[in-house]
């Protein structure tokens, strides 16, 4: 077998391979007495077809089987006879076989990027420390009374002004019929002013007494929300019943009980203390997974495209799944997978780069995980899921492959720790003010 | 009379297969009526090829029988046609 490496780019290389007449013919001879064991052709006795006559009728069928027997017997050899560490599936090319001559294919590979030796000890890395502070608890708070709030009906006697909330019936009619979109509703509560409905409904309302009732037309626009009532003229009966206003529950030992599991306000405030804390634990980690990505060397790598298309790949099925939870799917929003797949490719590069990064330094440093660590990481996850630890053991002893990967995945969570180990962290303290503008931009991203 | 008409197909057997391979001879169902002198004009001209010398002989159709109902295959003419050393007929060589 002769093989000969043509370079198309750093992490890419075609392969010229030449299987011998020789291994041609066995492949051949053994492919059609293998036949003429089974072939049934009339005029002849099974398994006395002579060979003439099998190569009439079933060549074609024959040199493509054979192609494919020789392709899978001699590509992995070839590879390994260059030594090349390939990743992906390699992408072949396959001649037409011509029984007398040897048989020449091309075989496109991507290689694994052959990278350094990393030197990540003594990064210098800068930690800030998010603290939450007492203005977002109390904006929590604030929140939360919103979702408790309670309307009551006002004493006074005065018609509805823009910002109350108004308790009404209604009931449309398109061309004087009954309309079943806006069929007859009683005790509706809405805010004047909020265009629940429409503005010029809302302005309807304005200056009605409870008691009143009201006829009054509403032209839908063209791009109304709700597209079955779009454009259309209906006629809306109302009667006003009362003006609500609403009334905002005390920040006490009270409203923290009706909100479940609390004792008191104190609490309460430290639930929420304690939730807005790990979320900016974790945006800091983050920021320095970000920092040490970028300080890492070589930073700047080919990336073989077959890893950035599996990383393509992961990034749309999360999305398809969380449109899926969102009963949305990728047509409604005018996404099509080319469009995302251009879109994510700058991040599923940057992800590519980052997996080849911790690989190497997992095989520089032979990082190993231990059972120990795979059962803790176990029942982190169980806790994290809610599921009992045994399902989720068992679950990955069924899967090989899906062990590996989390296996993987906790190998890599090692190496980021020994590089932060290994780092000069230089703590910081998070500027008030700045705080805001970031986390916009965090969500933006 | 009909060139086209007087050959009716090949026959490809076991048996002709030897005798294609051992004498360069290729058999055909023919038309009863053809004589043999017919049917070397016709194989002539379809094929283009020589032919030395043709063979015939009537086939009688075989007594079929299902259940209690006797019938007949037909009877049909078969013709055995050597052809001139050098000669082959694609059609047999596969295609």
């Amino acid at each position: 077998m002769d093989v000969t490496v043509e370079d198309i780019s750093g992490v890419k290389k075609k392969l010229h391979i030449q299987v011998p007449h020789e291994q041609v013919e066995k492949e051949l001879d053994a492919a059609y007495n293998n036949l003429k064991k089974n072939a049934k052709i009339k005029g002849y006795r099974p398994g006395k077809v002579p060979r003439s006559v099998l190569e009439r009728k079933f060549q074609k069928d024959v040199h493509s089987d054979v192609v494919q027997t020789l392709i899978q017997n001699t590509i992995f050899d070839a590879i390994q006879q260059q030594d090349l560490p390939i990743v992906g599936t390699p992408d072949i090319d396959p001649s037409d076989l011509d029984p007398e001559q040897s048989f020449t294919y091309d075989a496109t590979v991507e290689l694994k990027p052959d990278l350094p030796e990393i030197e990540f000890k003594g990064l210098n890395l800068q930690k800030t420390d998010y603290q939450a502070d007492d203005s977002e608890i109390d904006n929590q708070i604030e929140m939360l009374k919103k979702h408790l709030a309670e309307y009551h009906p006002i004493e006074e006697d005065r018609a509805a002004a823009d910002g109350d909330y108004v308790v009404i019936d209604y009931e449309g009619f398109k061309d004087g019929q009954p309309f079943e979109e806006t069929e007859k509703t009683e005790n509706y509560t809405l805010k004047i002013g909020d265009a629940t409905i429409t503005e010029d409904f809302d302005k309807q309302l304005i200056g009605m007494k409870p008691g009143e009732t009201k006829e009054f037309a509403i032209d839908f626009p063209e791009d109304y929300k709700n597209e079955s009532l779009a454009n259309l003229h209906i006629t809306f009966q109302v009667v006003f019943k009362e003006i609500r206003k609403e009334v905002l529950p005390e920040a006490n030992d009270e409203m923290a009980k009706k909100l479940g599991k609390f004792n008191g306000i104190d609490e309460l405030r430290e639930e929420i203390r304690k939730n807005l804390q790990q979320g900016y634990d974790k945006r800091a980690d983050q920021e320095m997974q970000e920092q040490i990505f970028e300080k890492l060397t070589p930073g700047d790598f080919e990336v073989p495209e077959t890893l950035v298309q599996h990383e393509i790949d992961g990034i749309m099925q999360d999305a398809e799944q969380r449109f899926a939870q969102n009963s949305l799917s990728m047509e409604q929003l005018g996404l099509t997978r080319d469009k995302m797949a251009e879109q994510y490719r700058d991040l599923a590069e940057k992800q590519a780069r980052r997996h080849l990064l911790l690989n190497k330094i997992i095989e520089q440093e032979g990082l190993e995980a231990t059972t120990e660590e795979l059962d803790s990481e176990y029942s982190q996850f169980s806790q994290a899921t809610g599921q009992p630890v045994d399902t989720i053991k068992a679950y990955y002893n069924q899967n090989p492959d899906k062990l590996e990967g989390f296996k993987h995945a906790f190998l890599e969570k090692k190496a980021i720790d020994l590089i932060i180990e290994n780092a000069n962290i230089e703590t910081v303290k998070s500027e008030p003010g700045s705080d805001n503008a970031d986390k916009n931009a965090d969500s933006d991203a | 009379m009909r060139t086209y008409d007087i050959i009716k197909g090949p026959i490809d057997t076991e048996k002709t297969n030897l005798q294609k391979e051992s004498h360069n001879k290729v058999s055909f169902e023919v038309d009863p009526k053809a004589n043999r002198v017919e049917i070397r004009k016709a194989i002539e001209k379809i094929f283009e090829v020589k032919v030395q010398s043709v063979r015939t002989m009537h086939v009688k159709g075989k007594i079929k029988r299902r259940g209690r109902i006797l019938g007949r295959q037909k009877n049909w003419k078969k013709a055995i046609v050597t052809l001139m050393p050098g000669s082959r007929i694609n059609f047999f060589e596969g295609v």
